[in-house]
């Protein structure tokens, strides 16, 4: 029985952590949420994965604007990684300006949550991105 | 004393240049950073209500949907402030438009989100401008979107879109049958915040026109508007370069 799959979801804000993670288990998502406060953090937990040959995240949620190493930066570095360059990284961020969105998906990004203000439109986002990428991820999985 | 005046216009454009760039970050941590707490306030008023049902009686239901209420409208009000000064510092590049295709699509989009809505239009085709596309896109947003909500009312909502050749330079215009306002108030219509209906009637936070104006005057153009209560708006604008297929 494989272990169940993980989320790695990358946050500084202690409120919009709490949020996504509400997000998550009211849509049935009862994965366990790995949660790394900035860049820096991050890549140290994804590199001490490769090296100690774990399991990788099935998915990455990450937030754009982020201490130290920044959101797109981290998103190059895990694109350009051997390892970990085909978990799929959904962009969670506060901006709907255009080049945000132009240089998410350049930068290799699968997808893209905008967080509302609203926490219901934020819900339904996630239900449909989280059981999507989670999904799809699985199955790869498998067939490796 | 050319090269002098050569200096001072490199310096002035620099010095607003810079601005500029001040003024594109700060419209950046405003849109990330102050919805932020908004967002906090919405998501956790839910909770609240939701995980907490039995704890809460009907009038604290009743207060947090307030706080939730709140914190959306305030939600909209940065979003549509954003977009009022993003239509001044963004670039200006023109391109060819056509005018009526976007209409068009605009209304298509709006009638899917509300198909039991009775809606008709009419929208004369092959309207081209020489426009920013982006601007030119928030600007019929904006002033359909106005023509749709203030017509929510009627039997049945009737918008007209067309080009008037007049003498000189010819107008746009967008009509509808909704609920119009009193000319007096025509000199506060295009005014930040203003707003001529209660909220509650029609909802909105008076930056639309704002943000339509500004859009008009950074193509050189103009806008007028004309109505009278209960008998429909007709807004007429040009947008400087205008040509017409």
């Amino acid at each position: 029985m494989p272990e169940k799959p993980f989320i790695l979801l990358i946050e500084d804000n202690p409120d919009d952590e709490a949020l996504a993670l509400m997000a998550l288990k009211k849509c049935g998502v009862d994965n366990h949420v790995e949660v790394k406060r900035n860049g820096e953090e991050a890549l140290e937990f994804l590199t001490a994965h490769r090296e100690g040959s774990w399991r990788l995240p099935a998915l990455i949620l990450l937030d754009l604007k982020i201490p130290k190493v920044d959101g797109l930066e981290l998103l190059q570095q895990i694109r350009s990684s051997d390892s970990h360059s085909l978990v799929p990284v959904v962009v969670l961020t506060t901006s709907n300006q255009a080049e945000d969105i132009t240089r998410s998906y350049s930068f290799g990004a699968n997808s893209y949550v905008r967080k509302p203000v609203s926490f219901d439109e934020f819900e339904e986002s996630v239900r449909h991105l989280g059981h999507y990428w989670l999904t799809i991820n699985e199955r790869v999985q498998q067939s490796i | 004393m050319n090269a002098e005046l050569e200096q001072r216009v490199a310096e002035r454009t620099a010095e607003l240049e810079e601005t500029n760039e001040e003024l594109q970050a700060f419209c950046y941590s405003v849109s990330h950073d102050l919805r932020q707490p908004l967002r906090a306030i919405d998501g956790f008023s839910k909770a609240l209500k939701e995980d907490y049902k039995e704890a809460i009686d009907e009038e604290g239901q009743y207060y947090l949907e307030r706080l939730r209420h709140g914190a959306q409208r305030m939600g909209q009000l940065i979003e549509d402030l954003l977009a009022l000064s993003r239509t001044s510092i963004s670039e200006f590049s023109p391109v060819e438009v056509c005018i009526s295709e976007l209409a068009e699509r605009i209304l298509d989009h709006l009638k899917a989100e509300e198909k039991e809505r009775r809606a008709s239009w009419i929208i004369q085709p092959n309207l081209s401008i020489l426009a920013d596309k982006g601007m030119v896109e928030i600007l019929l947003e904006n002033l359909l979107g106005n023509a749709w909500k203030f017509s929510s009312k009627e039997s049945e909502t009737r918008i007209e879109f067309g080009y008037l050749p007049n003498e000189g330079e010819g107008e746009f215009f967008i009509k509808d049958n909704g609920a119009g306002f009193d000319m007096k108030y025509a000199d506060k219509l295009f005014g930040v915040f203003q707003r001529l209906h209660e909220t509650e009637e029609f909802p909105g936070t008076g930056i639309g026109l704002a943000t339509v104006h500004r859009i008009v005057q950074r193509h050189r153009g103009s806008i007028r508007a004309e109505s009278s209560p209960g008998e429909g708006a007709t807004f007429y604008f040009t947008l400087g370069a205008t040509h017409v297929d």
